[in-house]
């Protein structure tokens, strides 16, 4: 009993708690980071974001696309890099390789229903541009957002909404909290300590299994285990984030205060319009990427996604409102092409309004109520007289 | 106060500690939903097959499910649903009776958790392994958005 007790008081409870509050502590500092500066510097590097149509000096990226975008024929996308206001091309060598790529595409429906994740290739016969074909799987209003990196800076860029023709219906939007969900012959786990509020940090941790409860491993793709784009479902806000740095997400990684900056990865999109469109459309069309993630507040952590943490990240939502996380990854061993991922999509509200006292504080006050009731009752059981004697 | 008194207000206080716990701080979207409403499926392991049929099954959050499952093959089959602590054993050509609630919104496998063998069906090597489907609860509220 006394060995219980010493265990329980002088070394689980404590070490508990020390846990619990440098995960706050951690999350309240890189909370105050993002909210300052807009901007998050990390591995990764700084991260800005804006609207194509509100940049009027730097790094530009102008989009056209040829032919006009239909269901089941290929359109050219064409993505001028360039600085504003002169419209200087910037040459493929300024850009810097992220994630094995010289840009990162994404792209959803405006039911978010339909998601896709490509990279345009420089085109040598014209400088500062990248092409990359794609081929719609349904019609509907679609947005993208551009990411390259310059002189260390992520700039992620907002694209002027266009029109996908084509048969079938233009959207179908349909709104599910499921937390456990199939992918092909996967189902995905998504853990999120709800209700989640704007501007707190919240953690999200994936875990993958076979459709028999296997637990699976994921392989590394284009230098990240997992990579993570949030959108709001009106699209002003969007987020795109990695939980390693950009390694070649092997099996065992370490993970630091570094990468645990870069993970939070918070860019808004001001000025973008558009409400919600709604029509249907068959899920996700992951057009590339990744694999399998992990990163938590451990000194060593390993990339399977098997463990009870699974593959975590940490997101700040900037605003109330519905949000759809698309969380792409590549099972180990899968039949999938080197550009092929599996995309998992789940919903997630946010709130306004946090709590008045965070779930954190009222599991401790609740732990030391329960604690100190437990100890009473303890001394009292040890202090009263056996009976009969 | 003698010993057992103590020992019982502690029980009560852990008790108590667990039932706070629960109507308070857990999320209103993970609380496990009955609603009392029965939804009664049929599900087939079809004859050498090594097929579930249907391979999809459709339920509401809460919903409790009564499936007929029926195997009819001359040997063994299982039904797992991990999602759920169903897991029974299917003997052949026989039907069983599975029953559960659908406490939580999303997409939960269903299997053949005895091993089965394998075989070619209409020109496709399909095995034990290929006996998955899933049952696909919604939460009619969420829907509707």
């Amino acid at each position: 009993m006394t060995a219980f007790l010493v265990v329980t008081f002088v070394w689980f409870l404590p070490l508990r708690f020390l846990y619990q509050a440098s995960r706050s502590e951690s999350a309240d500092e890189a909370t105050h980071d993002a909210s300052t500066t807009e901007d998050v510097h990390g591995e990764r590097g700084e991260a800005l974001e804006h609207e194509s149509s509100d940049i009027r000096e730097g790094l530009a990226v102008d989009m056209s696309a040829s032919p006009a975008p239909t269901v089941g024929r290929a359109t050219w996308f064409d993505f001028f890099v360039n600085e504003k206001p002169a419209n200087a091309p910037i040459p493929a060598e300024d850009i810097e390789i992220e994630h094995e790529k010289s840009m990162h595409v994404i792209g959803v429906r405006s039911d978010m229903e339909e998601f896709f994740h490509i990279h345009p290739l420089p085109d040598s016969a014209s400088p500062g541009h990248l092409v990359v074909p794609h081929t719609f799987a349904a019609p509907g209003i679609y947005k993208l957002w551009t990411e390259v990196k310059r002189g260390g800076v992520i700039h992620a860029i907002g694209q002027p909404e266009f029109v996908v023709n084509g048969p079938g219906s233009q959207s179908a939007k349909s709104v599910s909290f499921a937390r456990n969900i199939v992918v092909g012959n996967y189902q995905v786990a998504l853990e999120l300590d709800e209700p989640v509020a704007e501007s707190r940090e919240a953690e999200l941790a994936f875990d993958i299994h076979t459709l028999t409860g296997d637990e699976v491993e994921v392989e590394s793709y284009l230098g990240a285990a997992m990579h993570l784009a949030v959108i709001k479902d009106d699209w002003t806000e969007f987020v795109h984030t990695h939980p390693v740095r950009g390694d070649d997400g092997h099996a065992s990684q370490s993970f630091d205060a570094d990468s645990a900056l870069f993970l939070k990865t918070t860019l808004r999109a001001e000025g973008a319009s558009n409400g919600t469109h709604p029509g249907r459309g068959d899920m996700h069309e992951a057009g590339g990427l990744i694999p399998r993630a992990s990163a938590h507040g451990e000194a060593e952590e390993t990339a399977d996604v098997g463990d009870d943490h699974g593959a975590l990240f940490h997101v700040i939502f900037p605003e109330a409102g519905l949000y759809r996380a698309f969380a792409q990854f590549r099972p180990a061993g899968a039949d999938l092409s080197p550009e092929e991922a599996l995309t998992a999509a789940f919903w997630i509200r946010i709130e306004e309004q946090a709590p008045f006292f965070s779930n954190w504080w009222l599991r401790l006050f609740v732990s030391l109520v329960l604690i100190v009731a437990l100890s009473w009752g303890v001394r009292r059981y040890l202090e009263a007289p056996v009976a009969g004697r | 106060m003698n010993k057992y008194v103590t020992l019982i207000i502690v029980g009560a206080l852990m008790i108590g500690g667990g039932i706070v716990y629960r109507s308070f701080f857990i999320a209103e979207s993970s609380k496990p939903v009955v609603t009392g409403k029965v939804r009664e499926v049929t599900i087939t392991a079809k004859e050498n097959e090594w097929k579930f049929e249907p391979e999809i099954i459709e339920a509401e959050r809460g919903d409790t499910i009564i499936a007929t499952v029926i195997n009819e093959d001359d040997y063994d089959h299982g039904i797992a649903i991990d999602a759920f602590g169903v897991s029974q054993r299917m003997p052949a050509n026989a039907t069983i009776t599975v029953e559960f609630v659908v406490t939580q919104e999303g997409d939960f496998p269903y299997y053949c958790s005895v091993p089965c063998g394998e075989g070619e069906v209409h020109g496709e090597h399909r095995t034990h392994f290929d006996m998955v489907g899933a049952f696909q609860v919604r939460s009619p509220s969420a829907a509707s958005q």
